[in-house]
């Protein structure tokens, strides 16, 4: 598989994930983007692409002022909300495998805690954006205000087509939780969960809980990418990028006005493109790390990505089957739920410690060559990698 | 939202929507009390929310359709906390993905309706209401299904919630 497989990640670095920090935003995305480009055994000189986030706001020349990057060759920045660092890495690989650039650096994460906490009662938008301007027009004036009460109405519906249940949805909280507790890294390292504590914590959005919602968190994670033929060369075992894809359900700019809104259409989508170019199935997969801002993402995710038919996500993971141990670990960090909300970076790097057994031997996956990375963002777009070792 | 919004005691505003020139239409029709749609002059296909071109049959040309404003409830969620300030004394309340006899999608706050008594496929059917900050906006509330369509009809009339001219004045549109 790696032969079709032209670029690869070869340094991740990471801010800790807390609850209050000193720093601006630009100043955790440099510090992580510095501990990447050690981690990789390169520098600042060596950049000549950068991807700045979305969600965080930062720019192009923000890296070039602070890190001193001499010759910039590339930069974009992608629009699809949590799935922006998924699709960047799509973006970058085109831009190293045309050879537009050598050595990309893509950084995300932002002061969740510390200035945009989405759970405070606010009267403007957390960020204003022209995807949501339909939303702004005409869902926000009627109540159905933020993400945990957009994406509660695709559960809800979920809930009545496949008799999908609220302890299904806390069963995923619990599992990601249960990584967490290994992990000392994430932000519920030392907070337990069971079903029982789900099922008490308050409803926000019917039938979303408390904790169906992901973390908010101050933190920044950043992934420096090249050709794996140059990644042979350098400091660390190369992570490939075996496949990837992007993909957008219509419409794209709200949940209610889906075909079908318990699907995540954009997520199929790039799931099938992934696997495509990858040239593997679901069942190929090691351990997959799912974009989980909600807990019925993850659920629908499973279904989107074919790793259970539609409207099997329920079944599926009543099992423990999605636990370290079980056949399909997910969110083996603890995920956006239970690790930190680092708009789905830090699923990236956590894919990338796994295949280079840099994990506490108690979250490792045994014998984890592939995995399999997934984003939504906005109203169900999807983005989709596939990562892998060498045996 | 004004300084008085905030005062104590008085509730905050409920946001205005952000009006555009493509959904003027849609307004219009709001504060003249009648639901209309976006329809497209090329195939003929409803469409919601507006939007410049047809994606069916990319044309360009559009009138504004009347709709039945009655429909059922395609789903929903109970927000039991708010997240914006007009909402606060409203918890717990229903927001409805309420899909219209014509196909059509809508959302509404049930703020009317008790959220026990919100299910999905229930009945729905629209009526207007002058509300602080955002002036004259449709608003859906749940017929009984027992009582049946036209029965509910009969008692919307009696209320004088349906077709009832409201003027503009005041709106932050
Ligand atoms: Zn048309």
């Amino acid at each position: 598989m790696s032969a079709r497989a032209r670029a690869a990640i070869v340094g991740i670095g990471q801010t800790p994930f807390t609850r209050g920090t000193p720093h601006s935003t630009l100043e955790l995305h440099l510090l992580a983007g510095l501990e990447a480009l050690a981690d990789a055994g390169l520098t600042a000189e060596d950049v000549d692409g950068v991807m700045p986030n979305e969600l965080a706001g930062t720019v192009a020349e923000d890296f070039i002022l602070n890190l001193g990057v001499p010759g910039l060759a590339f930069s974009s920045t992608i629009r699809t909300g949590g799935a922006s660092f998924a699709s960047a890495i799509q973006s970058a690989a085109l831009a190293i495998e045309g050879g537009v650039a050598t050595t990309v650096l893509l950084v995300a994460g932002r002061r969740g805690y510390s200035s945009q906490r989405v759970s405070r009662t606010s009267e403007g938008a957390i960020a204003p954006h022209p995807v949501m301007r339909q939303v702004d027009e005409f869902e926000r004036p009627f109540g159905n205000t933020v993400a945990s009460q957009w994406f509660a109405h695709a559960a809800r519906r979920h809930m009545h087509e496949f008799g999908t249940t609220s302890e299904d949805f806390g069963r995923i909280a619990v599992a990601c939780r249960k990584h967490a507790n290994q992990n000392p890294r994430a932000l519920m390292y030392e907070k337990t969960m069971t079903l029982e504590q789900h099922q008490a914590s308050p409803l926000i959005a019917d039938p979303l809980r408390l904790l169906d919602c992901s973390l908010e968190s101050d933190g920044a994670t950043a992934i420096v990418m090249t050709s794996l033929e140059r990644a042979r060369d350098l400091r660390k075992r190369p992570v490939s990028l075996l496949g990837y894809g992007e993909g957008h359900g219509f419409p794209p700019t709200s949940i209610t006005h889906k075909r079908d809104m318990t699907r995540i259409e954009g997520l199929e989508i790039a799931a099938r493109r992934a696997f495509g170019r990858a040239g593997l199935r679901p069942s190929d997969i090691d351990c997959a790390q799912l974009y989980d801002g909600f807990t019925w993402v993850v659920l629908a995710s499973l279904e989107a990505v074919g790793f259970c038919g539609h409207g099997e996500g329920g079944a599926f993971v009543r099992d423990g089957r999605i636990e370290l141990g079980g056949a399909l670990p997910i969110n083996t960090s603890g995920g956006l739920l239970s690790e930190g909300h680092c708009s789905g970076a830090n699923l990236v790097s956590e894919a990338v410690r796994q295949l280079r057994r840099e994990v506490e031997p108690a979250r490792q996956v045994p014998d984890c060559e592939t995995v399999l990375v997934t984003a939504e963002g906005d109203f169900h777009e999807g983005a989709a990698v596939i990562l892998g070792v060498e045996r | 939202m004004s300084g008085a919004g905030k005062a104590q005691g008085a509730a905050a505003l409920r946001p205005a929507p952000l009006v555009t020139e493509l959904s003027e239409g849609f307004w219009q029709g709001v504060r003249e009390g009648r639901l209309v749609i976006q329809r497209c002059l090329g195939c003929g296909v409803l469409r919601h929310y507006p939007q410049p071109m047809c994606p069916a049959c990319r044309s360009l040309g559009f009138d504004w359709a009347p709709v039945s404003g009655r429909g059922r409830i395609y789903s929903y969620t109970v927000a039991h906390r708010a997240f914006h300030p007009a909402w606060q004394a409203h918890v717990p309340y229903a927001i409805a993905t309420i899909e219209l006899d014509e196909g059509i999608r809508m959302v509404c706050d049930l703020l009317g309706t008790p959220p026990e008594a919100v299910a999905i496929d229930a009945r729905v059917e629209v009526f207007f209401e002058d509300l602080p900050g955002q002036g004259p906006m449709p608003r859906f509330r749940v017929v009984d299904p027992a009582v049946g369509e036209s029965a509910a009809a009969r008692v919307s009339e009696t209320k004088g919630s349906r077709g009832r001219e409201r003027a503009g004045e005041g709106t932050p549109r």
